[in-house]
């Protein structure tokens, strides 16, 4: 019995450590994924105006950059977004076909909990998600206990994509 | 016990408590004119004070000027003149005005900012940035350059475009002295003003000044003045009391 709960305690103890930086996937390698290694050049989309206030009323907080670069081919867009999630920012890739979420991935997690959120199944349940009105998705995320606040970065993120998405359809 | 013993207890004691009894008087008396000295808004920064109380200078100040602008980061934080813009982890390495944008160079992004010091993006290398940067700089014709261990770069910031060039007339952004009264105004912002006579007088006479440790030695102490007190008394009573001395004439 001594010896499960030594083994239970140094996993614990090497998981920690390991979550408090993972380099999952570098961020020009997911928009290069995306499209099939043809990556277009970069669009950028300002942060102003009635968008900052809808993306800020999504955030909850204020948004610091005054515009955001996104890679656009026919209708898939993909978004490389920065949240922080407790204390350490939290690089998300968020790929929208069609104003559905094609793909969203966990990129860079800093934080030293909550690095629940780069599992798979998790990551999967935003697949073919929608924006329901401006602030919300059509389809509810399982959260993960101990990973309130990464869960509620995730989402706000892929919240922010759709809504980018949508804004610059027609650009 | 024998009178002579309780009269050397008491005396050794009285010898023992003596720096201490002077220590919590004087700064007991102090600590009640508190308002009529106005304590509380006077200031110490002596330097081994602020580092008893792990007040720390910053570990990095580095300046660059750009039209004017004295750009400063102290340790993670970003200064235009004395306005805190904005917080990076990441070493400023340069920075260029250009086209009323100002382009400071970290170790792995470049971020753009507005006169005013608002952020309009940050540009990294899943942006196409050169990576192992280390200096920016511009050309006459007002062209920016990025320059890397391996080479220089030609940057279009507008179209994330970075061709290697071979240009070599180039002015590359200098580390500047910062300006003493920036600097100073901003280390003195940074770290507070100090520490308060008030502050240093109550840690004085409660002990914290020497940490928890400061705390328990001056509860044996305050049992020591109690008991000071007790063999005073002892001897006080118990002292046969000396008749006076009558002469006869």
């Amino acid at each position: 019995m001594k010896k499960y709960f030594l083994a239970f305690l140094i996993s614990n103890i090497f998981i920690g450590y390991a979550a408090v930086y993972q380099d999952i996937q570098k961020p020009g390698d997911f928009v290069k994924e995306i499209f099939s290694n043809k990556t277009p050049v970069a669009k950028k989309v300002w942060i102003k105006g009635d968008v900052k206030k809808n993306i800020e009323q999504i955030l909850q907080h204020s948004f610091s950059s005054l515009r955001v670069r996104y890679w656009k081919h026919e209708d898939m867009t993909v978004w490389i977004l920065d949240e922080i999630g407790k204390e350490e920012a939290i690089t998300f890739g968020i790929a929208i076909k069609d104003n559905y979420v094609h793909n969203a991935k966990v990129l860079t997690y800093r934080e030293t909990r909550g690095f629940e959120i780069i599992r798979k199944d998790f990551q999967n349940q935003f697949k073919n998600a929608k924006l329901k009105g401006k602030i919300q998705l059509n389809k509810d995320i399982d959260g993960i206990s101990g990973a309130t606040l990464s869960v509620k970065a995730m989402t706000k993120v892929v919240l922010i994509a759709l809504y980018l998405h949508h804004i610059t359809a027609n650009k | 016990m024998k009178l002579s013993s309780v009269i050397n207890i008491h005396r050794a004691l009285g010898v023992f408590c003596f720096p201490f009894m002077m220590l919590m008087a004087t700064t007991g008396i102090l600590l009640n004119h508190t308002d009529d000295l106005n304590l509380s808004n006077k200031d110490i920064t002596w330097g081994w004070l602020m580092s008893w109380y792990d007040i720390k200078k910053p570990e990095q100040l580095i300046a660059y000027d750009n039209k004017n602008l004295s750009i400063t980061q102290i340790d993670q934080k970003i200064f235009f003149n004395k306005k805190e813009v904005f917080k990076k982890k990441q070493k400023l390495l340069g920075t260029i005005f250009q086209d009323e944008i100002h382009y400071l160079l970290f170790e792995a992004e470049v971020s753009l900012l507005t006169e005013n010091g608002e952020l309009i993006e940050a540009i990294k290398m899943h942006h196409g940035l050169p990576s192992s940067l280390i200096s920016i700089g511009a050309s006459k014709d007002q062209k920016i350059y990025l320059r890397s261990t391996q080479s220089n770069y030609l940057c279009d910031f507008d179209n994330l475009k970075f061709i290697k060039s071979e240009d070599s007339d180039i002015h590359w952004s200098k580390e500047s002295k910062p300006l003493s009264e920036i600097s100073n105004q901003l280390i003195y912002e940074y770290n507070g003003k100090g520490i308060s006579i008030h502050k240093l007088i109550t840690d004085l006479h409660n002990g914290f000044f020497f940490t928890s440790y400061g705390k328990a030695f001056l509860d044996i102490v305050g049992l020591l003045f109690i008991s000071l007190s007790c063999t005073g008394l002892w001897i006080y009573f118990k002292k046969p009391k000396s008749k006076p001395s009558t002469t006869q004439s």
